[in-house]
């Protein structure tokens, strides 16, 4: 039978039920019996206990009746002692519960006795009798009351002792009945709750692994099942319990599952997240699924739908183990690929065996699973287990493939994105760096600008030194003011020709260093021999090395013989520094050139002299514009531009000057320029004749100028003052002209792009202008350049162009008329002054006092230049250059402002532009007109004088 | 009870005769006289031996003879004064007296005569005998004691 749980409460109930009823009913048998002992005792006792006092009371009242009536001495009284007698019998005859029959008539006896005695002695009292008879007729009463007395005594009385007996009795029942209930009641309380207790202790652990189960199962246990210790309605929840909890598990398995999947597909979709490299997604997805289904070997092969798959990445592969690439179709990959689903492979026999540190194992199943998005296989990914493959592992897989190749698919969308990114942002970049040098660039203008400045005020301060000595002189021998001895006059003279000289020079390595500024000086370099340019300089400075007595010696390295620079700059850089160590070194010095190798591109060139030194505080300032030593500065053969100028001449073709030195033992300047410099040949033009014709009758100049704005200043110089011009660059085409024709004189540079000057000048010597004058124009201001050439005069670049037309008149080469100076001024007197000037310097002057007759003047026949009032009726000088500068024919012709107007900066800087000097009147007079005009003109008679 | 009365009467007997009327209280105002057997030798008794024989806590004379009182009649003025002066009681005291020792059994009232003739006459009779009787009464076989 099953002790269900409502039959166990049901025993303990009936128990219970039970205890009761036995303490109850003994209870009540044990009351019944104390009460039976209770009841004897009082039926017993308890009328006697009553009958005494009423009987006595009785016995009492009836003799106290009779004494009453003694008392009174009234026998009529006695009556009432009747009915006394009377209660007192009845109280006897009821008495029967306390007294015996035999009692009862015995005391009935002697009541009656006594009455009748009491009755008849009372009435002799009362009659008055005493004596004797009356004596113990009293006496007789007195012994019958005497015997009620103790009858009632005897018949009333009980045993004290029996009545102790009777209760003690009763009491040791109540006792034991007590007694009996208290070991009954424990009893029963005992069984209850052993029963109880019982039944508690097996309800308690079957609902204790209730407990534990539901705990168990609420943390997702569910292996152990529920097992209760009884089999009852808990076995039963137990049971329930059990089934639930095995369904649960199923469903936790089937959850865990769903989740194991999910997660791997979380984690991938982590591990692919960011912008990756198409071969990062593959290591990453093959290094992040091996992990994660336990795979020791991995691979992923990847291409496009068509195939070949190459292997992007592997997971713990084995090197040279797996082919590179598979063809669709082709080995397990291409077919997977083309199968497009999951292949499974036993692999036990495959022999592949992967090695760690310490085991080798061999994976005991293949899976191959196509990477695909949609119908389109993009790859393969392939892994070996050893644990069992589930198909849990397939789920994941077949999920994992299309996410595997969206991110693929993006990150090789996301390479070619990426590289027309950087294509871009070169291209910004390469902006930035333009834009960057274009700011560089205008911080050196900036620089360059605030440099011109300072430069501007060294160079006046330079320039006016040795014009100082030249006007000076000449006014002193001009003016006559002093007899001069022709001694002394030849000392002025020669004072006046060295300043001169140093004045040409400064202005020569001006003029140069404004070039590199402005960076036009150019680089022609050629193969040359180091040795024979180093000694063309010092057959130069030959004289002054001799006047010194300085020995120079060369020393050049043969590896640094052949050279492949713009020889021109050489000389100069060499002149230079040859030409400053002559300067500094003393008598029986030595100066040393020295050519020698400075690694594999570079030449070095070391001026070596045994000189008195530099002082290291003055060297920094050596190759300063203007910047001269102390030493240096007291010679007035030195311009202070020549380091500047050697400086910039080097560093422009990449190289670096620099000097050590060591007071009074001589220093040592160097100059490292690269063995050979930027383009060896220049392209030469087809052709680069220009002619320009002037009257038929003018003599005709070639220009042979390679500098094209050299030569458009010598064409027009040359076309202004009246001559026809033709214009050549090439020595080649030069000679080609002068073949042609006769000139009636050549200028000539020396440095020519396809062959020196000189070579020009001694071929064209054989031809038909064998006789013509050449003026050498060139850069190298070396007289001796052109020794032993028939040349007629030489002039130094850069050229003024008066010297040349004055050296064009030296040779008798000269343009037909005068040149026509246009003087517009409403003065007649300033008119007649200019007029005047201007005609004994040899211009033509045309005078006009109106100034829109003057404008209408020099634009039908342009003027050589104009002097222009500015204060004038009808219109100012103002208008007139503004109208001047716009018409085709005279906007160019040089204005030369003359007025008395103080002029304010406004108009200063109007003038500026559109006129080329502003002379005052009265201050400055006609001479500054004249210089003026000097500057801009060709001078005529004067100069031929 | 037998030696008690007795006692009583010798103890009567002994002292001589005592007068009555020696008692002060009999010379100013007792109109009744006590009297007892003319052969009795007693003349003279104590109030209290009186009361005690009449209430019979005496029941001997001195000469051990028995002493026998006997009364008037309750209504009579001389039992009424007789119990005033001499049983210092009134007659309904003395009357509860007896009934309380008759119905203890303890004695009788002394025997109640109609008149002083015949409490007389009693006395002569009885050897024993004591009464009160008014005076002036014939004292024949009697004699009266000074009570003092």
């Amino acid at each position: 039978m099953r002790a269900t749980l409502k039959f166990k409460l049901f025993a303990i109930v009936a128990a219970c039920a039970v205890a009761l009823i036995a303490l109850t009913v003994w209870s009540g048998i044990a009351e019944r019996t104390i009460e039976t002992q209770v009841n004897g005792i009082r039926d017993t006792y308890l009328p006697k206990i009553r009958l005494r006092p009423q009987l006595t009371a009785a016995f009492d009242r009836m003799s106290r009746t009779i004494q009453n009536a003694f008392e009174a001495s009234d026998a009529d009284l006695l009556g009432a002692a009747n009915a006394e007698h009377d209660a007192l019998v009845k109280i006897v005859a009821d008495s029967h519960d306390a007294l015996t029959m035999e009692q009862a008539a015995a005391l009935r006896f002697s009541i009656e006795e006594y009455y009748a005695s009491a009755i008849a002695t009372t009435r002799r009292l009362i009659a008055g009798e005493g004596g004797e008879a009356t004596q113990s007729a009293v006496q007789d009463m007195q012994s019958k009351r005497e015997r009620i007395a103790a009858q009632i005594e005897q018949a009333t009385a009980f045993d004290e002792h029996a009545l102790t007996d009777a209760f003690a009795a009763a009491k040791a029942a109540q006792h034991s009945a007590t007694l009996v209930r208290i070991v009954v009641g424990s009893l029963c309380i005992v069984a209850v709750l052993a029963i109880s207790i019982w039944i508690g202790t097996v309800v308690f652990a079957s609902l204790g692994a209730l407990i534990a189960g539901f705990e168990r199962f609420g943390k997702n246990d569910f292996t152990t099942p529920i097992v209760t210790a009884s089999r009852d309605e808990l076995a039963d929840v137990a049971q329930r319990a059990n089934q639930m909890a095995a369904q649960l598990q199923r469903l936790d398995e089937d959850r865990a599952n769903t989740e194991w999947v999910e997660r791997g597909l979380a984690g991938l979709g982590d591990e692919l997240r960011g912008e990756l490299e198409p071969r990062d997604v593959a290591r990453r997805t093959i290094e992040y699924l091996a992990r994660y289904v336990q795979a020791p070997v991995g691979a992923l092969y990847h291409g496009p739908a068509s195939g070949p798959y190459e292997l992007l990445a592997s997971y713990a592969l084995p090197a040279n183990l797996a082919p590179a690439s598979f063809a669709r179709g082709e080995g397990l990959v291409g077919e997977a690929a083309a199968r497009k689903s999951l292949t499974i492979i036993d692999a036990t026999a495959g022999g592949l065996v992967l090695r760690s540190g310490l085991v080798e194992v061999a994976p005991r199943t293949l899976v191959l699973a196509p990477i695909s998005r949609g119908d389109s296989v993009s790859g393969v990914l392939e892994l070996g287990v050893i644990r069992p493959w589930r198909q849990l592992d397939t789920e994941l897989l077949e999920r994992a493939s299309e996410t595997i190749a969206i991110v693929l698919e993006a990150a090789n969308t996301r390479a070619a994105t990426r590289e027309l990114l950087d294509r871009t942002q070169r291209q910004a970049h390469e902006l930035e760096r333009a834009s960057a040098t274009l700011e560089q660039r205008a911080i050196e203008l900036a620089r360059a600008s605030a440099y011109k400045s300072q430069f501007l005020a060294s160079m006046s301060h330079e320039l006016r030194t040795p014009l100082n000595a030249i006007i000076g002189f000449s006014e002193i021998m001009y003016n006559g003011e002093f007899a001069v001895d022709p001694e002394l006059a030849h000392e002025y003279l020669g004072d006046i020709l060295s300043s001169g000289r140093h004045l040409l020079q400064l202005i020569n390595d001006v003029l140069d260093l404004a070039k590199v500024e402005a960076g036009k000086l150019e680089f022609h370099p050629e193969p040359l021999a180091l040795t024979r340019v180093v000694g063309e300089v010092l057959a130069v400075l030959r004289t002054t090395s001799a006047k010194q007595q300085v020995e120079v010696t060369t020393e050049i390295d043969p590896s640094v013989e052949q050279l492949v620079l713009d020889p021109g700059r050489l000389k100069q850089v060499l002149y230079n520094y040859i030409s400053n160590a002559l300067k500094f070194t003393p008598p029986r010095g030595r100066v040393v050139v020295r050519g020698v190798s400075s690694g594999p591109e570079r030449v070095r060139i070391e001026v070596v002299d045994t000189g008195s030194g530099i002082a290291p505080d003055q060297i920094g300032r050596l190759f300063g514009d203007f910047q001269q030593t102390a030493e240096g500065a007291k010679r007035s053969d030195s311009t202070g531009l020549g380091l500047a100028l050697t400086k910039r001449v080097v560093e422009a073709q990449g190289g670096e000057v620099g000097v050590t030195s060591k007071v009074g033992e001589g220093s040592t300047f160097f100059a490292i320029l690269p063995r050979r410099s930027g383009e060896t040949t220049r392209t030469i033009a087809a052709s680069t004749l220009h002619v320009i014709q002037s009257t038929p009758s003018a003599p005709t100049i070639l220009v042979v100028e390679d500098e094209p704005a050299d030569r458009a200043r010598l064409t027009s110089a040359l076309a202004d003052a009246g001559y026809t011009v033709e214009s050549v660059a090439t020595g080649a085409e030069a000679l080609a002209r002068c073949a042609d024709r006769a000139y009636d004189a050549i200028t000539l540079d020396l440095l020519l792009p396809d062959m020196t000057g000189l070579e020009v000048l001694q071929k064209l010597r054989a031809g038909k202008n064998g006789e013509v004058p050449v003026i050498v124009v060139t850069v190298v201001a070396e007289r001796g350049a052109v020794a032993g050439f028939h040349v007629h005069d030489m002039l130094a670049k850069p050229l003024s162009d008066s010297a040349l037309l004055a050296s064009l008149k030296r040779a008798g080469v000269t343009p037909d008329g005068r040149t026509i100076v246009l003087v517009v001024d409403d003065d007649p007197t300033a008119l007649k002054v200019m007029a005047a000037s201007l005609s004994k310097l040899g211009y033509q002057a045309v005078c006009e006092a109106d100034p829109v007759r003057g404008l209408r003047a020099a634009t039908e026949q342009p003027p050589a230049a104009i002097v222009l009032d500015l204060i004038m009726p009808g219109m100012t000088g103002f208008e007139f250059l503004d109208q001047l500068r716009t018409t085709p024919t005279a906007h160019a012709v040089p204005v030369i402002v003359w007025t008395s107007k103080d002029l304010s900066d406004d108009e200063r800087a109007r003038l500026r532009k559109s006129a080329h000097a502003v002379v005052s009147k009265g201050n400055e007079g006609n001479a500054r007109v004249v210089a003026e005009l000097a500057s801009v003109l060709p001078a005529k008679r004067k100069l031929v004088v | 009870m037998r030696a008690l009365a007795c006692l009583i009467v010798v103890a009567t007997i002994l002292p001589g005769p005592v007068s009555l009327a020696t008692s002060a209280r009999a010379e100013s105002s007792v109109s009744v006289r006590v009297i007892v057997n003319a052969k009795n030798p007693v003349a003279r008794l104590e109030r209290r031996f009186v009361a005690d024989a009449f209430l019979k806590k005496r029941t001997r004379w001195d000469d051990d003879s028995a002493i026998q009182p006997v009364d008037l009649g309750q209504r009579s003025s001389e039992r009424a004064e007789f119990s005033h002066e001499v049983l210092d009681r009134d007659v309904s005291s003395v009357r509860r007296y007896w009934a309380q020792q008759v119905f203890s059994g303890r004695g009788v009232p002394p025997p109640e005569v109609s008149n002083d003739a015949d409490v007389v006459r009693w006395v002569a009779e009885h050897p024993g005998g004591i009464g009160y009787v008014a005076a002036g009464t014939g004292l024949n076989g009697v004699k009266t004691v000074e009570i003092e």
